[in-house]
């Protein structure tokens, strides 16, 4: 396993050479992605923010603990832990909210917990459904697009009860 | 995005407002230094990849890997040569994380379909698209670095794993419901 902290260098090594050999100014060109970051990252604030403060209130005014003990019988049929319930539920709404709620999970439970590497790979399995169907349709005079959605979304509770069963395998 | 917002807001005010009205500003202080400490986190998480992903665009790699789609793309939606172009390089584009090489790609290419009133390869292309196909979760990768982790080839194979399965479900269900 621990050949994989190989990979990204390599990845690395093998963009900034190809981009040599291509005679591509590599200096600026990386400039220019880094700047993107801080519009994303203005971008990301408000929704972030609205994220947490509804995750916040939704923890400690205790009504978490209740909608989840409801939850806790469907999720445990399919052996997925009640703590990525938030994440699940939220994935197909928002991403950069289903960010935060996984940088939540993350500290919360420790990231080597079975809890947060089941969360990744439900974080992993989708895109937000609804964000891409909504964009992808924008242009279409047929915008109909609930076969496509409900698919996704099917798709997406498979990968989410395979994600938890492939993650018990590393405990 | 509304409605969830506004049903969790209203349903946890109400319940703290019964349970602990003192909760409230302890929310409010919470999320913000949350907020901040995440968007510290993810300076870290993207500002590099993107230089890299500048230089991958600028390298024109992934319209090279493009081409090698575009034969099974035009067999599995069943399109012409143009429209499978534009597919296969909105495919390469997600698998390589370059969201904004590969959003504009995707409308222009359903707006093709849409013409030619091609809903079935709509339909396929969203859910591939809605069901992730990313190859380097490194956004992911990168906060569980931050969180104290160290077994990055498990995170890299879980979400592979996953999102192969949620694609191939997606396809099959696609296939399937015509």
């Amino acid at each position: 396993m621990n050949g994989f902290i190989y990979l990204l260098p390599i990845v690395a090594l093998l963009v900034f050479i190809i981009a040599i050999v291509k005679k591509v100014n590599v200096y600026q060109t990386f400039l220019n992605g880094v700047k993107e970051c801080l519009p994303l990252l203005y971008s990301l604030f408000a929704p972030i923010l609205a994220v947490l403060f509804m995750s916040e209130l939704f923890t400690i005014s205790g009504l978490s603990s209740v909608v989840l003990s409801l939850l806790e019988p469907i999720f445990s049929v399919f052996k997925i832990p009640t703590e990525i319930a938030p994440l699940v539920l939220l994935k197909p709404f928002s991403g950069s909210g289903s960010l935060a709620i996984l940088s939540e999970i993350l500290s919360t439970y420790g990231a080597e917990s079975y809890v947060s590497l089941c969360a990744i790979a439900v974080f992993g399995s989708a895109e937000t459904t609804f964000y891409v169907s909504a964009i992808y349709y924008s242009l279409c005079k047929n915008k109909n697009a609930t076969k496509a959605i409900i698919i996704s979304l099917v798709a997406n509770v498979f990968a989410t009860i395979f994600a938890c069963f492939i993650c018990r395998l590393f405990y | 995005m509304n409605g969830v917002f506004c049903l969790i807001i209203v349903a946890s005010l109400i319940f703290s407002l019964i349970n602990s009205p003192e909760t409230f500003l302890n929310a409010i202080s919470s999320s913000c230094e949350k907020t901040v400490n995440l968007m510290l986190a993810l300076i870290s998480a993207y500002a590099i990849f993107m230089g890299l992903n500048e230089l991958l665009k600028e390298t024109k790699i992934n319209e090279k890997l493009a081409k090698l789609l575009e034969k099974p793309v035009k067999k599995a939606f069943k399109v012409n040569a143009k429209t499978s172009e534009v597919i296969s390089t909105n495919l390469i584009a997600n698998a390589l994380g370059l969201s904004g090489v590969a959003t504009p790609l995707g409308i222009k290419a359903m707006k093709m379909l849409d013409d030619t009133g091609n809903e079935s390869a709509k339909t396929l292309l969203t859910v591939i698209s809605s069901t992730s196909i990313q190859l380097f979760p490194l956004s992911v990768i990168q906060l569980y670095t931050l969180n104290g982790g160290t077994n990055v080839g498990a995170v890299i194979i879980v979400s592979l794993l996953s999102t192969t399965v949620s694609t191939a479900v997606g396809i099959i269900f696609c296939k399937v419901f015509k």
